[in-house]
């Protein structure tokens, strides 16, 4: 697969009330064409930052990118020739139409007058709107709106769709519904998808690589099932006393990687499978071993084994 | 072409904005009833010329568009940018393969469209009224001078529409935009002369000239007084208004030509442009500038 979004050293700093804030913080990132990448990252820990200057709507302080093979402070206008973006707050001209919102961003795009209309019924047949095509958005729900601005996008049919909490504010529905869709684009088209988001469960269900971004810094970047392997063997283990003694011993153990305790069990992560050795420890120690289980890690341990259990 | 697509959009939505209707509409009303008032005058046996009609009486259309320009301007430009903003709409404009400058000349060109179709509608009316009425003709020199009153009034209401597009992007909020752009048309237009005229008063009694002069320079900094001058000068060969006095220019009565009053008057003219310039290259460089988020 080749790169469609390459950063280097990308960095953003904001000053604020004589503050220097490091919105995002020398990020070196690759997405492939054609992944669905989920951007994972807790509120204000620079994920929209990086977005608006892959699109080039704000400027870098340093460091600089490419999308789909343009500069991204020099080529931005080519850059927003082959992209999508959907804003986590935007709105369309609520009086007018869907039709008229559609027709007034495909001119701006750039499309020819003479395609305009076959692409704006072929962009609100996918999304299923097309029986809403002359009402005014403003009588839509949030989403359906959502589903316009995907219209409103594939109308310029783009490589790269840049996504930023897309599912904000949706009911259990429209998000099922918006989710489908957009693997649906990205399968079916063959858009690389960009989703930011800090819904763990949402990336976990559409992406296929994900990045950590902690207080502008991308701290892990990896498949879910390659965030799974570095977690580890998970044990769960209960016994009669979870004392601090049995947990040093545990830790001690060499392929043994973290040690907690939760709701009355032990958690261990390890390299290998040590259920024997634990369970030597815990006889040793005169208590008896009642659970002893692997279980596969979650992608919620992973997030707080990245976090260390706080976004900030 | 992106360009025009921005302006088309914009003047659409301008021309079927309840606020431009009303603002029209009312400025339509008054243009017919200045036209009756000056027909009323000229029934009353007074004569007078087309150019008498345009810069006489309490609703002459100086008057009128002195008034409700800045308004016009105001309505046209206040939410210009701020709405886009508020609304998030802007981010679904820039993230289109377009410059920023393109937007803000889409507005900016459709402001001038509405300027010109809402000026033109009323001094079309005027002249007509006043043709139909009266019956007065205007000599090809007085149609010169209405032209001429005609692209500086429009520059006049563009200077005040790109002020109230300057505080739009500065503040970003409709409300404050809308509130700072109509307390500077009301300190420049109204407050600046009770507050020259408190300012002379502390003069003593006796200094009549010093006060006349403190009176003058500070009325000099009310755009409104370089719009009535420039106006009245240009559009009546008998008007010889100084362009930096508040009284007539002292030679003896004696109609101007047209290149005497545009030399008499051009530099009320270049500060109103100045103002226009200096308000658009001040909403360009900020909204170029402004870091979306």
């Amino acid at each position: 697969m080749s790169a469609i979004i390459e950063t280097e050293n990308l960095t953003k700093i904001y000053h604020v009330d004589g503050r220097e804030i490091r919105a995002v913080d020398g990020l070196n990132l690759t997405v492939y064409e054609g992944e669905l990448f989920g951007y994972l990252g807790p509120n204000g820990s620079g994920k929209t930052t990086t977005i608006l200057m892959l699109l080039g709507l704000i400027s870098p302080t340093s460091g600089g990118g490419r999308v789909a093979g343009f500069d991204i402070i020099r080529e931005s206008k080519a850059v927003r020739s082959v992209t999508g973006f959907i804003p986590e707050k935007f709105s369309f001209y609520e009086d007018l139409p869907a039709y008229d919102n559609l027709a007034y961003f495909a001119k701006l795009n750039g499309i020819v007058k003479n395609e305009i209309d076959d692409r704006i019924k072929w962009a609100l047949n996918i999304v299923e709107l097309s029986d809403w095509i002359n009402a005014p958005v403003k009588t839509f729900s949030r989403g359906m709106r959502q589903r316009l601005a995907l219209a409103n996008i594939l109308i310029k049919k783009p490589k790269i769709i840049f996504l930023d909490e897309p599912t904000a504010g949706l009911d259990p529905y429209a998000t099922a519904n918006f989710r489908s869709l957009i693997k649906r684009l990205n399968e079916e088209f063959n858009i690389t998808i960009f989703l930011s988001s800090h819904m763990l469960h949402e990336v976990r269900q559409i992406c296929n690589r994900i990045g950590f971004l902690n207080k502008g810094r991308l701290v892990a970047v990896d498949t879910i099932e390659g965030f799974m392997e570095k977690m580890g063997i998970k044990i769960i283990l209960e016994a009669t006393n979870l004392s601090d003694k049995l947990i040093k011993l545990i830790e001690a153990l060499d392929d043994v990687n973290r040690v907690f305790k939760s709701n009355g069990e032990l958690i261990i992560y390890a390299r290998e499978d040590v259920r024997l050795d634990i369970s030597k420890i815990v006889t040793s120690l005169g208590e008896h071993v009642l659970t002893l289980k692997i279980e596969p890690p979650t992608l919620e341990e992973v997030f707080f084994l990245v976090y260390g259990g706080e976004g900030r | 072409m992106s360009l025009l697509t921005v302006a088309l959009k914009e003047f659409s939505d301008h021309v079927t904005s309840r606020r431009f209707l009303i603002l029209f509409i009312l400025l339509s009303i008054l243009t017919v009833l200045s036209a009756f008032s000056s027909a009323s005058r000229v029934a009353s046996g007074f004569s007078i010329t087309f150019s008498d009609v345009l810069t006489s009486g309490s609703l002459s259309i100086i008057y009128l568009i002195g008034q409700l320009g800045p308004l016009i301007g105001i309505a046209l430009g206040f939410d210009s940018i701020s709405k886009e903003m508020e609304s998030g709409s802007i981010l679904l404009l820039l993230s289109c393969p377009i410059y920023r400058d393109t937007i803000l000349n889409g507005k900016i060109l459709s402001g001038l469209l509405t300027i010109l179709l809402t000026l033109g509608t009323s001094i079309t009316l005027l002249t007509g009224f006043i043709l139909a009425q009266p019956g007065i003709a205007p000599t090809i020199e007085e149609l010169i001078r209405l032209l001429i009153y005609f692209v500086f009034a429009v520059i006049y209401i563009l200077a005040y529409m790109a002020l109230s597009l300057l505080t739009s992007i500065i503040t970003k909020k409709t409300s404050m935009s809308l509130l700072i752009s109509i307390s500077t048309w009301i300190f420049f237009t109204y407050l600046i002369h009770t507050i020259a005229s408190s300012i002379a008063s502390l003069l003593p009694e006796t200094d009549i000239e010093g006060r006349i002069r403190v009176l003058t320079m500070i009325s000099l900094l009310s755009p409104y007084r370089h719009y009535n001058t420039f106006s009245r000068n240009i559009i009546s060969p008998k008007f010889s208004i100084d362009p930096f006095s508040i009284f007539p220019r002292k030679s003896p009565f004696k109609p101007l030509t047209l290149m005497e009053s545009l030399a008499l008057s051009w530099p009320n003219l270049i500060i109103i442009l100045s103002l226009l310039i200096i308000f658009l290259a001040a909403s360009y460089i900020k909204f170029l500038k402004e870091e979306v988020r």
